[in-house]
C-alpha cells in the first residue's frame, strides 16, 4: 500500500512515479455532503504549500482546498467534470482531485501519518 | 480545505453560524472547517442538555433516533439531514412524500378589540373578507413599506363572537414580530403566542395518499385552506400549504401529542424524514423568498416580486403603512427586482455574490443560490436592477473573481403543483 500524508486543512497526498496525487479525506467529504462541482486549477500552473489551490462547492458550502505541497499542477481528474459526487463516493480513490510534479518531497515530512490524522480527527469531534 | 456555510439569514441556512455567516455573505470570506465542526458539537451538546444556548423542538429524541445531523439555526438545534444526504431528501420529497418538524416557526393567535382593523394596518391583505379557512399568504410590512416578516395568515372560529386569526412566521422573526404586532393592536386585543403548539410538515405528491390513511377527512382539502379537526378527540389544525412547491399539508397539534402523530406518519410507506438542507433547496426551485436572504426590511413586496400577494382593494384604498412607496412602484416599477437566474456554469452563485450586466456594469446581488436537485443545475435568486430583468438575457454573476454567465429565467424553478380541485 503506498504512503499516505495528511494536513490539517483534510486533504491527503500519496506520491507514485514523481507525481504526488491530492485529494480531499472521507472525514472532509462527510462534513461537506453531497459535492456539485469541482473548481480546477489550471493545468501546468505553479503552487507553493499552503496556496489555495481549488474550490469545492457542496449543496450547503463552498470549500477551498489548499495545495498540501509546492510543485505543479500535471493534470486534474477529469472524471469529476461530469461526476464530482465521485469525490463523495471514493473521496481517497477515484475521486482524486489532481496530481502534482516537480515537487520537494522534503515538504511531505512536514505532513501527519494516517495515524497521526486519525488522532487529530478524533480531537476535533471531541 | 476550509468550509464556508451559505450565506444567508432567516429561515434556510443549513449551517447558520452568527457571525460568520454574514461576513461571508457580503465580502466572500471562506469559514474554515473547524467552525462548522463547532457549529454541530454545540447543537450535540445542547441535545445532550449541556447547554441552554439553543432551544429545541418536542421531537427532538424522533430526530436523534432518525440519526439526523443537528445544526443551529435561528437559535434551534434543528436538522440539517438525516441518514442520507440533502439531495436524495429532495429528489424523495418530489416523487414521493417528506416529512418535516417544522415547530420551530412562529404559531400565534391575534383575537379581540378591532383586531381586523390593526392587522390591516401593517398586513396588506384583505382580512375583513378572509373566509373561514382560507390560508393567505402576506407580509408584514413597517412605515417604509419593507418586510418585517412574511407570515401565513388565516381566519379561525371565532373566539366570543369575534374573529380570530392565526398567523405562522419565520422562527428567526417571531420575538420581534409579537412584540411589533402588539404595538400596533388596541389594549382590548390579544396576540398568544401558541408555543404549545408543534408544526409537522408532510409534502410531496404521494402527502395525500400518506394522510388519507391517518386524517381522511383532509383529502379533499384544496391547496391554501385550513381545517380544524379532531384526531383522537385531540384539536389539531390541518392546512394544505407548504414551502416545497408541492402539493402538501402542514399539521398543528398540541406539543403532548406531536411525538405519536409524528410517528405515524413516518410508519407509512413513502415516508421519509427531510431536514431543513433539503427544505431549502426546494424552496429556492419554487421560487419562494427566503425572509433575511431574499426578503428584509428594506425591500418591499413589489422589489420582491410579491405583488400578486398585494390585495387590490386594498392598495386601491391604500390605508397601510408603506401604501404610498408600494403604489407607487406598482405604478412605475421598482429600480429592483427580485430575479430567477439559471447559471451555465456549474459553480454555486453564494448569497451577497455580485451580478453585472454583459458589459461589466454593477447591477445587483445574489440573494439565494444553491444547486437545484430536481433541475440537475446551478440556480439563483439576486436581487438586480429592473431594466436588466429580462427573461432570457444574460448577465454575469462574479464567483471567486471569474464572471459565470446567466440566464434570467422565468420564477419559479420548478412548477408548482398544488391541489386545487377539492
Amino acid at each position: 500500500m503506498e504512503n499516505y500524508f495528511y494536513t490539517k486543512e483534510h486533504e491527503w497526498v500519496t506520491v507514485k512515479d514523481n507525481l504526488a496525487t491530492v485529494g480531499i479525506t472521507n472525514f472532509a467529504q462527510k462534513q461537506l455532503g453531497d459535492i456539485v462541482f469541482v473548481e480546477f486549477p489550471k493545468q501546468g500552473s505553479v503552487y507553493s504549500q499552503g496556496d489555495e489551490i481549488s474550490v469545492i462547492e457542496s449543496v450547503k458550502a463552498a470549500s477551498e482546498v489548499y495545495a498540501p505541497i509546492s510543485g505543479k499542477v500535471h493534470v486534474c481528474n477529469n472524471d469529476l467534470e461530469g461526476s464530482p459526487d465521485l469525490v463523495n463516493a471514493s473521496p481517497e480513490g477515484d475521486g482524486w482531485l489532481f496530481k502534482i510534479s516537480e515537487f520537494d518531497s522534503v515538504e511531505l515530512n512536514s505532513l501527519m501519518s494516517r495515524d497521526e490524522y486519525e488522532d487529530y480527527i478524533k480531537n476535533i469531534e471531541g | 480545505m476550509s468550509v464556508s456555510p451559505k450565506g444567508k439569514a432567516g429561515v434556510i441556512n443549513p449551517v447558520k453560524l452568527s457571525g460568520f455567516r454574514q461576513r461571508r455573505a457580503s465580502v466572500g470570506i471562506n469559514i474554515p472547517i473547524r467552525y462548522l465542526l463547532l457549529s454541530t458539537m454545540e447543537s450535540q451538546l445542547e441535545s445532550l442538555g449541556k447547554s441552554h444556548q439553543l432551544k429545541v423542538t418536542t421531537l427532538l429524541p424522533l430526530h436523534r433516533s432518525l440519526m439526523a445531523q443537528m445544526v443551529p439555526f435561528a437559535n434551534y438545534s434543528m436538522p440539517l439531514k438525516y441518514e442520507t444526504t440533502i439531495i436524495n431528501e429532495h429528489l424523495h420529497t418530489r416523487s414521493s412524500t417528506g416529512f418535516f418538524d417544522v415547530s420551530h416557526m412562529g404559531q400565534a393567535d391575534i383575537y379581540g378589540g378591532d383586531v381586523i382593523s390593526a392587522l390591516e394596518k401593517i398586513i396588506p391583505i384583505d382580512l375583513e373578507n378572509l373566509a373561514l379557512g382560507k390560508i393567505k399568504y402576506s407580509q408584514i410590512l413597517n412605515n417604509d413599506g419593507g418586510i418585517v416578516d412574511d407570515l401565513m395568515i388565516s381566519r379561525l372560529n371565532n373566539i366570543n363572537g369575534q374573529p380570530c386569526f392565526r398567523i405562522i412566521v419565520n422562527a428567526s422573526c417571531k420575538d420581534k414580530d409579537y412584540q411589533y404586532i402588539r404595538s400596533y393592536l388596541s389594549p382590548s386585543a390579544s396576540l398568544i403566542d401558541r408555543s404549545d403548539l408543534s408544526l409537522i410538515s408532510i409534502q410531496g405528491p404521494k402527502s395525500s395518499d400518506v394522510l388519507s390513511r391517518i386524517i381522511p377527512e383532509a383529502i379533499k382539502m384544496s391547496f391554501m385552506t385550513l381545517k380544524e379537526l379532531n384526531l383522537e378527540d385531540k384539536k389539531i389544525i390541518v392546512s394544505r400549504c407548504g414551502y416545497t412547491g408541492e402539493d402538501g399539508f402542514e399539521i398543528s397539534i398540541e406539543n403532548n401529542y406531536v411525538k405519536k402523530l409524528a410517528q405515524r406518519i413516518l410508519e407509512q410507506k413513502h415516508t421519509f424524514p427531510v431536514g431543513l438542507g433539503a427544505r431549502d433547496t426546494l424552496r429556492l426551485e419554487a421560487g419562494l423568498c427566503l425572509y433575511g436572504s431574499d426578503i428584509n426590511e428594506d425591500i418591499s413586496p413589489v422589489e420582491a416580486n410579491l405583488s400578486w400577494s398585494l390585495s387590490k382593494k386594498r392598495i386601491k384604498k391604500g390605508n397601510f403603512l408603506g401604501s404610498s412607496r408600494i403604489i407607487n412602484e406598482l405604478e412605475t416599477n421598482p429600480s429592483k427586482i427580485r430575479t430567477g437566474l439559471r447559471l451555465l456554469g456549474k459553480a454555486i452563485a453564494r448569497p451577497g455574490m455580485l451580478v453585472r450586466s454583459l458589459d461589466g456594469l454593477e447591477i445587483g446581488k445574489v440573494t439565494s443560490g444553491a444547486y437545484g436537485p430536481s433541475i440537475g443545475c446551478s440556480i439563483a435568486v439576486a436581487l438586480i436592477s429592473q431594466k436588466f430583468s429580462i427573461i432570457n438575457s444574460k448577465l454575469l454573476v462574479e464567483i471567486r473573481n471569474k464572471f459565470v454567465e446567466a440566464e434570467v429565467v422565468q420564477l419559479p424553478f420548478v412548477s408548482h403543483k398544488y391541489y386545487r380541485g377539492g
